[in-house]
């Protein structure tokens, strides 16, 4: 499936390393609820941001800052990590952010691509590096946890 | 029927009536008339297309909310008051756009309940019951 413009525009890198469109925009049709955080988080019911007319658990400062966003996903049992590779027995997230504030999370696959929910649009498969250095910054925070 | 306008140089209206109305009880009714009601709807639509136009483009790949509701163009939309509330419900229904916080501002209320925060469907629902509970169709 060939990259819609709009993505190229936004994440330039997409073009040098894999970027794959794995489900075009549903907008408008079934009303995608649910943003990348709650994809990352593997919840498809909400779509969450620390504001107070989303979902943000009770437990989790609601502020926009990385340190909140990292208690998320430690909260689900994550542990911050250094290594963006694939792991036997673990998965992983990668919390992308812009000038320090938080853009965006992608979960890690067990083919070792990463996968993101662009917004409420675009399902897309992805290497970091392909994702790096455009709309959401790049990867500030990468965690951790085991399989269960 | 008599169409004129109020100017502070000519407050008077004249009314010559025929010479059956001599004697009679009358009653005159006098109200003002906007300008013509669908072309301000037609302005209004192609103002709120406008400005969604430019944030869609803009914020359609972004989770941050906050940056959604402060992007120039929702407060534009906001700035045309009361009258997109109907278009803003229209549009929420059928595109899923999140126009509940440019609805809490314009209309000062937030009729979506606690545990329904961020659940966008529930969200929605609330708000479309809202609108048939305050006869607002749209």
């Amino acid at each position: 499936m060939a990259l819609h413009p709009d993505i190229i525009a936004l994440f330039p890198n997409s073009v040098q390393s894999p970027f794959i469109e794995t489900s075009p925009s549903t907008r408008g049709i079934d009303r995608i609820s649910y943003n990348c955080i709650a994809w990352a988080y593997e919840d498809s019911t909400a779509w969450y941001w620390p504001h107070p007319n989303r979902y943000w658990p009770k437990n989790i400062p609601m502020t926009e800052t990385l340190e909140a966003f990292q208690l998320l996903f430690e909260d689900i049992g994550y542990e911050v990590c250094t290594d963006d590779s694939s792991e036997e027995g673990f998965q992983k997230i990668a919390i992308f952010a812009k000038a320090g504030k938080p853009t965006h999370a992608s979960r890690q696959m067990s083919d070792g691509m990463w996968t993101s929910k662009l917004g409420d649009e675009h399902d897309v498969s992805h290497t970091l590096q392909s994702m790096a250095d455009g709309f959401y910054g790049n990867v500030a925070i990468l965690m951790r946890k085991r399989n269960e | 029927m008599i169409r004129t306008i109020v100017t502070p140089a000519n407050q008077d209206i004249s009314i010559h009536l025929p010479i059956d109305y001599v004697g009679k009880k009358l009653e005159l009714i006098l109200f003002a008339v906007d300008e013509p009601k669908e072309e301000k709807i037609d302005h209004l639509k192609h103002e709120f297309e406008k400005y969604k136009e430019i944030w869609e483009r803009d914020t359609r790949f972004s989770s941050n909310t906050t940056d959604m509701i402060n992007h120039p163009a929702y407060n534009q939309i906001i700035s045309l008051g009361q009258d997109v509330v109907p278009l803003l419900l229209r549009d929420m229904v059928d595109t899923g756009n999140h126009w509940f916080e440019a609805l809490n501002i314009l209309l000062g209320i937030n009729p979506v309940l606690p545990e329904h925060r961020g659940k966008i469907q529930q969200m929605m629902k609330d708000w479309v019951q809202w609108a048939k509970d305050n006869n607002v169709s749209f």
